[in-house]
Parts: C-alpha cells; structure tokens; sequence
C-alpha cells in the first residue's frame, strides 16, 4: 500500500483510515474529510501485524488549534474537556478499530492514537467533517480553455497584422 | 521583437492550459483517492478480488527455506485447486504457465513442475474443479530480502498470484553461476553472459553501418531544397555518382557481412534447436469424492467490523465425525482456533501475515456425525479485507466471494470442500461505542 494516501504512521507502523457514512452514503470510503456530519463509522486498519500485538488507545478530540493538547504536555483535565469519544487502551487481536459517532456539528477535528505498552508510538491525524471543499478544477480547466482560445485569437491577429509588412521585405 | 512577444504569449498560454488540465487531472486524482490505490510491493493486492477469491486456490504451500545463499536453491511447493465457480469474467485455465512471483531476475527458475510433469513451457487441459500439485525451484541470485510467490499465468485471465513469503539472499552476486554443458560437449561456464558480447558486435555493428549512411545523406541540403529541386523536374541533381558509388559499396559490404557471418555461426554451431513452443498436456486428475458439502444460504461482510459472516449448512459424507478447520480465500487462512488438528497444519514456513489473527469462529462447532446436516455460521474477521483490498467485491457487477472450507475428522484426516455465494454488506451498529452525549457527561467516562 505504497500510495495508500489514507495511510496512517504510527511510529514505525501503518494503518488505513477509513471513514463511512451508510445512511448518507452507503459503503463509499471517505479518506480524511468526511462529507457531512451526523452518524459515522471510522474504521482504522492494521497495515503492519506488529500493530495486532501491542494495546492502542485512540481519543477523537475538538481541533482548537491548540497542539499542546495533543502533545501530552497539558494536563489531563484539559485534554478532556476537548475529547468526545475516548477507546482505552486495548489489543486489537484482528487488526481493525471500529469507532462510530454521532458528529452533531461540521468543523476541524484530530483523531489520536497512541499504541505501545507505555504508548511510545503516537500518531495525530487531523479530518474535517461536514466541510464542503468545492472542487474549483472544472472552472479553472474551462477559464483556462477560454484563456487559450483568447491568446490563439490575439497571436493570429497580430501576426497577421505584421506579415504583410514583412512579407514584402523577406 | 513583436513576434518573439507573441511567441512567448503562445508559449505562456499553452504552458497554462496544460497547467489547469494536469491541476485538474490532480484534483481528479484526490477524489479517486477515496477509492484503494492499487499499488502493492508487485500487483498482489492490486489483482481483482474476484479473480483472488474465486480462480485459483493455493494450499499448503511450503517454503524450503527463508534464507539462502547467492547460487543456492529453494524450493516452492504445494497444491493449488482450480475454483469450480470460476466467475464469468476471467478466462477458463485452458492454457497456463507457471511461473514466480519476485520483484525481477533476483531469484531464477531452474526447474518447476505441475502434477509432478516439467512445466517449463505452457501446459493445457487443466479443468476446474480439480487439485493440482505444483514446485518451483528457484536459485538466489541477487543479494536481498525479497517477496518470493507462485504465480499461475491463465491465458486470457492474467497472472494469479499466489501467497508470498519473504526469502533472503545472502552472500554476493558474483556467487551466481549458471553453467552449462551442451549435447555436444560444449562447456557454457555462466549462462548469465553467454553469447552477450556476439550480440552486442552485432547490434553495434549494423548500428554504425546505418549511422554513417544516414549522415552521408544528412549532410546535404534536406527536404525543402530536395523538394523544390523535384519541383522543377531535376532529380539529377539530387544524386550524384558518387552516391551511386557509395550505395553499390554499402550493398556489397552488407550482403558480404551477411553471407560471412552466416557460414561461419553455422560452422562454430553445426548443431541448433529451435525455440521450444509446443505445449505440456497436464492429465485430468481422477475425481475427488466431495466428503462435505457445504452450502451458503446468506453471507454478508460487515463493513466496519470487517468481518465476512457466512450462514452455511453442512453435509457430513463421510463415515466419521468432522468440525470445521479453516476457512481460505485469496491466500488468507481463517484457521479454527478452538481445533488442535487446524492449528497444527499450519506450515512453520507460511507467512504469518496471511494467518488472520482471530481466526475463524464457527457458530456451531460441536463434531457434525456422519451423514449430518448441519446449520452453522463461519465468522471470518479480520482487518486484512479491507488492507488486502479484498472489501471491492462489494462493488463488482458479481458480488460473490469463494473460498476453500477444511475439515478434519477425529482423526486428524483433512477434507476439503469449496464454499461460494452473493455476499451483501452490512454496517453493523457498534452499540456500546456510539456517543452522542453531552461532553460534560462524556467527560465522567475519560480517565
Ligand atoms: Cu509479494
């Protein structure tokens, strides 16, 4: 899964991020940003079996802005009143961590795992949710066609205009 | 000075369209990331599921060994079984070759074989349905850790990659010698380069025997003056008899290198065989009694829970009683757990990222008596549906998945039986996970 661009680090290790959202959606697989908000089903997928054996706690917390907080350098209390969804740390014996939640509203949110006895690894992946991106790419190809057909129309014109003057010379 | 700007504005505009098409192109490509990429170390995962799940089933398959030196050989061995649900859309296995699965020449094919018949050209008369056997003799070659698989070629269908397993090559390439010595006594000390420098000199040869017959004419005006000079009716202008004197000479040397080299190839070589392209007519093996059928009334894959779950009844033909071994689709082993006899086939040499780690969990797993019939699940569960991007079976026109179902008696005697059926997917509700409350209330259960 070399350009699995849904790919995860955890320290040395690898995992697939999967989000669904069957009501709206039904079996799509979203990568990081999740379409609208409302039920969903995050799933994250063992790349490396290494991951199968060691216990991994994952938290779904309010992106503030604030990296501290992720960073373990605040205190406790702090990281919990951002959390929502808290999985204590546990071995997932076949590979997958489902997580299903209600998201009630659109915004910036970071998923973070820590795996690892003494939770050594740690991975912080940030996904929005409800967030529409309007895909601008259509508009640019078709401005750009225009564009084009605007510079041919421009180039013809004046090197029309300049080839009869010149015809005569050369 | 205008023109040179005008050029440069084509220039820019061009440079701009193909900017927007390939940022476009680019935003295309995000959007398509939401569908699994396939790229994997050499196309395992990147193969369809349907052709993995349903055409050719490979089983106990053994690795002589993980590590060998430059120059040694390894052994690939086992059975493959020809799927009888063989879906519509690949071609049947009436011609195939088997090869190996590794990333180049790191490792050479010395010997290989199906059911036991050299296999070294293509073979025919394979039918599904039936067990084969099948080895490879592979020989190290190029220093390295790499991913060593069978690999069956079914015309019309593609290469069916088998499972892989890592095989280090240790020592140094220089190690790597292939000797040979002909019919006639001719001793070859390295295949490897054998015969290379003859045809590199004459590559070379004809090489610069056509460059300098293109510069002899590159030289002169070219194609619009030569245009011009038709034009006007004076081709003799075009070709002088000097040009006459260097084609006759160019003629004569060709056909003399051609004729020279002729007799003496065939003088050095007075004996050759030609390349080999009859086929190997593989015997149909004898038919196999079915010791338990097994029939799948409803499967669906529970999307978020990655977890196949099969509702199936099993027919007990046999005159002893047996229980569910292992479950196998596309190179992954659900393996019972709960039975010793499944746990112990598990070959020491089987990559351990193709034993699912939960194993298969079988509803009802009591010993089914002969001649019984019983309603049972099969739960096979494990992340690697959706890493071995198997999970696209859900949005093929055919949504089947196939597989091979083991058995083993009170004996330790294995059977084997296939198991195909529609599969629907599911999302089951977490339950217990699902949090829509209030964080204040939340914050109570966060440690
Ligand atoms: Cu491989």
């Amino acid at each position: 899964m070399d350009s699995d661009v849904c790919k995860l680090r955890i320290g040395p290790f690898n995992m697939h991020f999967a989000g669904y959202q069957p009501k709206a959606n039904g079996n799509t697989e979203f990568c990081e940003d999740i379409p609208a908000t409302g039920n969903t089903i995050i799933v994250m997928d063992a790349i490396d079996s290494e991951l199968r054996n060691i216990p991994i706690e994952v938290r779904l917390i309010e992106d503030t802005g604030d990296k501290s907080l992720d960073e373990g350098t605040a205190d406790g209390s702090q990281l919990n009143s951002v959390t929502m969804l808290h999985l204590p740390s546990k071995i997932y014996e076949t590979g997958s961590i489902p997580i299903e939640f209600n998201f009630t509203h659109a915004g910036k949110y970071v998923g973070l795992v820590t795996a690892g006895d003494k939770g050594q690894y740690t991975s912080r992946f940030p996904f929005s949710v409800g967030i529409e991106k309007t895909s601008y790419g259509i508009y640019v190809l078709v401005a750009g066609v225009i564009l084009l057909g605007l510079g041919f129309y421009k180039y013809a014109g004046r090197a029309r205009g300049m080839s009869r003057p010149q015809g005569e010379q050369g | 000075m205008r023109r040179l700007v005008n050029r440069w504005l084509v220039c820019l505009f061009t440079a701009s369209g193909l900017f927007t098409a390939s940022s476009l192109l680019t935003a295309s490509g995000l959007v398509a990331a939401f569908v699994p990429l396939p790229v994997a170390a050499h196309g395992e995962r990147a193969t369809e599921p349907y052709i993995r799940t349903r055409t050719v089933h490979w089983y106990d398959v053994t690795w002589s060994s993980g590590s060998i030196a430059a120059n040694d050989e390894i052994t690939v061995a086992g059975k493959f079984r020809l799927f009888s649900d063989w879906p519509d859309a690949a071609s049947l296995p009436d011609l195939v070759f088997l090869s190996n699965g590794s990333p180049g020449a790191v490792l050479t094919r010395v010997e290989s074989y199906i059911s036991g018949i050299p296999a070294r050209q293509s073979a025919r008369g394979l039918k599904t349905g039936k067990d084969y056997t099948f080895k490879l003799v592979m020989k190290g070659r190029v220093p390295g850790k790499w991913h060593l698989h069978p690999v069956l070629n079914v015309h019309g269908a593609g290469a069916i990659v088998g499972p892989g397993a890592w095989v280090e090559v240790t020592g140094k390439q220089s190690d790597y010698k292939e000797p040979l010595t002909t019919m006639t006594g001719v001793k070859i000390d390295d295949l490897q380069t054998y015969g290379v420098a003859r045809a590199q000199m004459w590559h070379f040869g004809y090489g610069v025997l056509a460059l300098l017959w293109l510069l002899w004419w590159l030289r002169r005006p070219l194609i619009i003056p030569r245009w011009l000079v038709t034009q006007k009716g004076r081709e003799d202008l075009l070709i002088t008899s000097t040009d006459d004197k260097v084609a006759a000479a160019l003629l004569v040397t060709v056909l003399l290198v051609v004729i020279i080299g002729y007799k003496q190839t065939v003088e050095e070589f007075p004996n050759v065989v030609p390349l080999q392209a009859g086929f190997v007519k593989v015997p149909v093996p004898p038919n196999v009694p079915e010791a338990a059928s097994i029939e799948v009334k409803n499967a669906e894959y529970d999307v978020p829970g990655r977890s196949l779950r099969m509702d199936v009844v099993i027919t007990n033909n046999t005159d002893r009683p047996i229980r569910v071994g292992e479950f196998m689709t596309a190179q992954l082993r659900f393996i019972n757990k709960d039975l010793p006899a499944a746990v112990e086939s598990i070959d020491p040499s089987f990559p351990k990222d193709l034993l699912a780690g939960a194993g298969l969990k079988v509803g009802s797993d009591s010993p089914i008596a002969p001649g019984e019939s019983r309603s049972t699940t099969l739960d096979a569960t494990d992340a690697a549906w959706e890493v071995e991007r198997l999970v696209s079976f859900l949005s093929n026109v055919d949504s089947r998945v196939g597989g091979l179902v083991f058995f083993y008696n009170d004996q330790g005697e294995r059977h084997m039986s296939e198991i195909s059926g529609a599969v629907v997917p599911v999302f089951t509700q977490l339950g217990s996970k699902v949090s829509t409350k209030a964080p204040e209330i939340l914050n109570a259960r966060v440690d």
